[in-house]
C-alpha cells in the first residue's frame, strides 16, 4: 500500500520510495528509508497535505507526494539485503565491530594553528537546528532566528575572542544533506571545501537526533576537523531520555558538546573543543562502513580514480567515489573534465549497475541506508526510550489545525494581531504626536520667521515626526510576527496554507517567503533562492512585493485612523487580504502564462511548538526599533529635506512682495476701524493660504506634481499625492514625511497630519480626500512596489534586470488600473 | 545676508553631498550587500563580512 492510503493514526513500514531526482533524494536524506516506521498524524484543513512523524520528527507531505512512497502495515515485509539494519546496530557496538571501525580509521590532518591564533570555524547543520542561535549568542550578531525551516539564505559572519583565541564564525544556511540538488546544499558544500574553515562545528538538533546525524556522516565522509555541538539538549532531558554522547563520541571519534543554543549554555565549551581540535592539527576519523558491496564498489573506483586526480582536489578520493556512485551531478561534472574522465564514469556506471543488481535497490536508497544503518546502531546503545512524552504539539496542532477551526483561528490571529497594532498603538501613538506638536510650537513660538524656521518646522518636524509617531504601531506588529515565527506557528500556517498554495500552482516553501514579506520584502526575495524550481522561484519573487511589507504599515495607520478611524482594524486586515489575494490572482495568471512549468513537490518539516523567551522576542522588537529610528534619522530626514527645499525654492520675491502688500492692506483697514478683528483674521488667513498654495504650485516639487499630475488625475490624485507616491519609491516612510512637508496645515498652531490631510481642500473648497480617493490611494500604497532596494533585490535573484523592469512596471500599472477603477466605478455609482 | 538664509543654504549644501554620496555609492561603490545601498536598515544580510564588534566571552 502507499503512505497516503494511511488512515489518521496508522502506521507503517516503509519499503520502497519510488520518484527521482531532488525530491527523492530529500525523502531519503529525512529518513524516509526502507524499514523506518512512519505514523500519520493529521490531515490539514483541506484534506491536504497531510502531517507524518518518523524518526521522531514531523513532516508535512502532499497526498501526490506521499503516493511515492510505498509501506507495510507489517515490519516483516520489509525486504532486506546486505546487511540489515539491526545487524548494523549490533555489529557496530560489538568489539569485532569496534575493531574494524578502528582498522578502517584513519586520520584527518588539520591545518597547522596560526601562530596568531585565529580559527575560522563554520557552522553547519540541518534547517532549524538552532545555528543561528548559537552563532547570535557567541558573536554578539542579531541575525535572524525562527522556529522554521530556511530561515538563513546565505552565510553570515561573526567575530567573537576566547581563551586568546581570535573565532571567525560563519553561519551557513540549514541542510539535511551535501548533496549537489538544491542550491543551499551546494552553497554549504561549496563553502566547506573551498572556503578553507580551520574547524567545523556540526550543530546537531538533540530533538531528531537520528535525522540531524545523517548530515554528520556526510561530514565524516568529507573528513573535516569537526566538533559536535548537540543542541537543544534540554528537550532531550525533558523527554526523560539519557544520551550517552561520550561513548557515541568514542564511536565516530569527534567531540560532542551538549549545548543549549537560546540560553547559551555550553557555548564556552564547546569553543574549548574547537581549539582543541585545532591545536591538534587533525583528528582520528572512522570511516562509515557501506557493506560488503558498495565498499568493493568504492575500492574499485578508489583505484580508477587515483591516476586522474592527483593531489589537486579538495575533497577525498572515498568521498568522491561515494557521491559519484550516488549519481552527484555537480561530481559528475568535475569529474567529466579530467584527462581520464570518460574512463572513470564508465567504471561508475558499471558499478551503479553492480550494486543494483546486487541490492535490488538504487545505489542512492543503498548510501542513505547505509548511513542510516549507521546511525542507527550508534544510537542503539547510547540512546534510551523516551519516558515522558510531551504532547503539547500534538494538542496544539489538533486545535490550530483543525479542520473547522484550524483557518479561523489563523483568521482570528490575524486580526487579534491588527486590532493590537491599530488600537494598542494609539495610545502611544497619541503621547508621540503630542510631544511632536509641543516641539513644533515650541520651535514656531521661539524662533524669527525665515527659512531656517521654515525647515525646521515643516520640513524637519513635519516629515520626520509625521513618521515616527508610528514608532509603536511597528513594534506592536513585530512583536506578534515574531511570537508566531519563534513558537512554530508560521510553519502551520504553512500547512495549513499548503493546498490554496497548490490551487495557485506554488508549493508550500514559496510560502516562507511570503511570510517574511511582511517584515521586509528585500529578505523575503533574498529567501526565494532555497526554492529549487526556476518557474516557482520567478513566481514567487513577483508576488512578494504584494505582501504589505512594514514600511507600509505608518501609511495605512495615517490614513485609517484620519478617515476610517472606527474600522480601523478591520481595514488594515482587509488591506493585508487583499495584498495576499492580488498575488495569488498574480501568481495563478503568470503560471498560466509566463511559467508554464510543473511545480516541484515540497517535503516541509514541522518543528515541535516553542514558547518563544522574552529575550529573543525583545532583541528582536528592539532590532525593528533601532532600524526605525535609523531610518528617521538617515534617509527620511534627508528626503524630507530635500522635498522641503523643492517646496520652498524658486524664491519668486515679486509674488511674494504682493502677498505683503495686500496683508500690510488688510492691516490698515483694520487700523482705520474699516473691518472688524474677526473680518481681518478670516482675510488674513485667505491671504496665508492662498500664498503657500501659490508658492508650492510654483516650486519645483510643485511644477514636478504638475508634471505627472495628468497621468495620476484619472485616478483622483492631485499633485500633492502623485508626488508622494513618487517620492514612495524611495522608501513607503518617504510618502507620509513628504506629505508632512506638502500639508503644512496652519501656519500658527502644529497640528498633527492626519489634521492637516482632512483639512486640506481643493479651491473650490471641496476636500482632496474623498472616500474613494482615499480608498484609490490605500490600494495604490499596496500594489505599486514598495521599494527600490526590492526592484535591485529582484535583479539580483533573477540575474536580469529586464524582470525586474517587468515587476515594477507590472505591479505600478497594476496599481494605477485598479485604483482607476475603484475611483471611476465609484463616481459611477 | 540673513542669517536663516545661509544657515538653510549650508544644509542644503550638506544634504545634497550626502545625497550624491548616496546616489554615487549605490550606482559605482562595491557594497556590502549587492541588493540594496548597504545602508544595514533591513535584515538583508551583507555578503562580505560583516564588522561587528567582537565579542570576548
Amino acid at each position: 500500500m502507499r503512505l497516503s492510503e494511511l488512515q489518521t493514526g496508522q502506521k507503517g513500514y516503509i519499503t520502497r520510495v519510488y520518484g527521482s531526482g531532488a525530491f527523492r533524494k530529500r525523502l531519503l536524506e529525512m529518513g524516509f528509508v526502507r524499514g523506518q516506521e512512519v505514523r500519520s498524524i493529521l490531515n490539514a484543513p483541506l484534506k491536504d497535505p497531510i502531517k507524518y512523524e518518523i524518526m521522531e520528527y514531523e513532516v508535512s507531505l502532499r497526498r501526490g507526494e506521499a503516493v511515492m512512497i510505498e509501506v507495510s502495515m507489517l515490519k516483516s515485509d520489509v525486504p532486506e539485503n546486505d546487511l540489515p539494519r539491526e545487524e548494523w546496530a549490533t555489529r557496530q557496538l560489538s568489539d569485532e565491530g569496534k575493531t574494524n571501525m578502528e582498522h578502517n580509521g584513519l586520520f584527518v590532518a588539520g591545518k597547522s594553528p596560526s601562530p596568531e591564533k585565529k580559527i575560522k570555524v563554520a557552522m553547519v547543520g540541518n534547517p532549524n537546528s538552532g545555528k543561528t542561535s548559537i552563532f547570535n549568542l557567541a558573536s554578539g550578531a542579531h541575525e535572524r532566528v525562527g522556529n522554521y525551516s530556511g530561515v538563513t539564505v546565505s552565510s553570515k559572519e561573526g567575530h567573537l575572542k576566547h581563551d586568546g583565541y581570535l573565532f571567525t564564525l560563519v553561519d551557513l544556511p540549514g541542510t539535511y544533506s551535501l548533496s549537489a540538488y538544491t542550491p543551499e546544499e551546494l552553497f554549504v558544500r561549496k563553502e566547506l571545501v573551498t572556503g578553507n574553515p580551520d574547524v567545523i562545528i556540526n550543530v546537531v538538533s538533540a530533538s531528531a537526533l537520528e535525522r540531524n546525524l545523517y548530515l554528520t556522516t556526510e561530514l565524516i565522509d568529507l573528513q573535516v576537523p569537526m566538533v559536535i555541538a548537540l543542541n537543544m539538549y534540554d528537550e532531550l532531558e525533558q523527554s526523560g531520555r539519557t544520551f550517552d554522547h561520550e561513548t557515541f563520541s568514542d564511536l565516530i571519534n569527534t567531540p560532542i558538546v551538549p549545548t543549549v543554543g537560546k540560553r547559551g549554555e555550553g557555548i564556552p565549551r564547546l569553543l574549548e573543543e574547537v581549539i582543541a581540535v585545532h591545536e591538534a592539527n587533525g583528528q582520528e576519523r572512522v570511516q562509515i562502513p557501506y557493506g560488503r558491496v558498495l565498499e568493493k564498489s568504492i575500492e574499485r573506483m578508489e583505484r580508477e580514480l587515483k591516476g586522474s586526480i592527483g593531489t589537486t582536489w579538495d575533497m577525498p578520493p572515498r568521498y568522491i567515489c561515494s557521491k559519484l556512485l550516488e549519481g552527484d551531478r555537480e561530481m559528475e561534472k568535475r569529474v567529466a573534465s579530467l584527462s581520464g574522465g570518460k574512463q572513470i564514469l564508465a567504471r561508475r556506471d558499471k558499478e551503479r549497475a553492480y550494486i543494483e543488481k546486487l541490492l535490488r535497490e538504487d545505489p542512492e536508497s543503498a548510501f542513505t541506508n547505509a548511513r542510516y544503518g549507521f546511525i542507527a546502531g550508534g544510537l542503539k546503545e547510547t540512546l534510551t526510550e523516551k519516558t515522558h512524552r510531551d504532547d503539547n504539539t500534538r494538542i496544539l496542532d489538533a486545535i490550530l489545525t483543525n479542520k473547522y477551526v484550524g483557518f479561523p483561528l489563523f483568521f482570528l490571529f490575524l486580526w487579534i494581531m491588527f486590532e493590537a497594532t491599530f488600537q494598542l498603538g494609539n495610545y502611544p501613538m497619541e503621547w508621540i504626536e503630542a510631544s511632536v506638536a509641543y516641539l513644533g510650537n515650541l520651535v514656531r513660538g521661539g524662533m524669527a520667521e525665515g527659512p531656517l524656521k521654515d525647515l525646521i518646522v515643516d520640513g524637519v518636524i513635519g516629515g520626520v515626526g509625521g513618521v515616527i509617531v508610528f514608532l509603536p504601531n511597528i513594534v506592536i506588529l513585530y512583536l506578534f510576527i515574531s511570537f508566531m515565527e519563534d513558537s512554530g506557528y508560521m510553519a502551520r500556517a504553512a500547512f495549513i496554507m499548503d493546498k490554496v498554495m497548490h490551487k495557485i500552482g506554488l508549493h508550500g516553501k514559496s510560502f516562507i517567503p511570503l511570510i517574511m514579506g511582511f517584515g521586509c520584502n528585500v529578505p523575503a526575495i533574498m529567501s526565494t533562492r532555497t526554492i529549487e524550481s526556476r518557474s516557482s522561484r520567478m513566481i514567487t519573487m513577483f508576488i512578494v512585493p504584494f505582501m504589505s511589507c512594514s514600511a507600509r504599515l505608518p501609511v495605512y495607520i495615517l490614513f485609517v485612523s484620519a478617515f476610517v478611524p472606527s474600522h480601523g482594524s478591520l481595514v488594515l486586515l482587509g488591506l493585508y487580504v487583499l495584498g495576499i489575494l492580488i498575488a495569488a490572482f498574480t501568481a495563478f495568471a503568470f503560471r498560466k502564462t509566463l511559467f508554464k512549468e510543473e511545480e516541484t513537490p515540497f517535503v516541509m518539516e514541522l518543528p515541535p511548538y516553542r514558547m518563544p523567551t522574552a529575550k529573543s522576542v525583545i532583541i528582536h522588537m528592539w532590532d525593528r526599533s533601532r532600524q526605525y529610528l535609523q531610518k528617521m534619522g538617515g534617509p527620511i530626514l534627508v528626503a524630507s529635506i530635500v522635498i522641503w527645499f523643492l517646496g520652498y525654492f524658486p524664491y519668486n520675491g515679486d509674488r511674494e512682495a504682493a502677498f505683503d502688500r495686500e496683508m500690510a492692506t488688510v492691516e490698515s483697514k483694520y487700523d482705520n476701524n474699516e473691518i472688524s478683528a474677526g473680518e481681518r483674521e478670516v482675510t488674513l488667513a485667505g491671504i496665508t493660504h492662498e500664498r503657500n498654495t501659490q508658492h508650492q504650485a510654483n516650486s519645483y516639487i510643485g511644477r514636478l506634481g504638475r508634471f505627472i499630475e495628468p497621468v495620476m488625475r484619472p485616478l483622483g490624485f492631485d499633485w500633492k499625492i502623485s508626488v508622494s507616491l513618487l517620492s514612495g519609491m524611495a522608501a513607503k516612510e518617504i510618502v507620509i514625511s513628504t506629505m508632512g512637508v506638502l500639508y503644512t496645515g496652519d501656519s500658527e498652531d502644529q497640528q498633527s497630519l492626519q489634521e492637516r490631510l482632512i483639512a486640506e481642500t481643493h479651491p473650490d473648497g471641496s476636500p482632496v480626500f474623498t472616500p474613494l480617493v482615499v480608498a484609490g490611494f490605500l490600494l495604490f500604497v499596496l500594489i505599486y512596489f514598495p521599494c527600490i532596494a526590492t526592484i535591485v533585490a529582484i535583479k539580483e535573484e533573477s540575474h536580469s534586470w529586464k524582470w525586474a523592469l517587468f515587476s515594477l512596471f507590472y505591479s505600478t500599472g497594476l496599481a494605477w488600473l485598479v485604483a482607476f477603477l475603484v475611483y471611476q466605478v465609484g463616481n459611477l455609482l | 545676508m540673513d542669517i536663516q538664509f545661509f544657515i538653510v543654504i549650508l544644509i542644503g549644501i550638506a544634504v545634497g553631498a550626502i545625497l550624491l554620496r548616496g546616489l554615487y555609492r549605490f550606482f559605482f561603490d562595491k557594497k556590502k550587500s549587492p541588493y540594496c545601498g548597504s545602508c544595514t536598515l533591513c535584515t538583508a544580510p551583507p555578503v562580505s563580512p560583516d564588522k561587528k564588534g567582537i565579542k570576548v566571552l
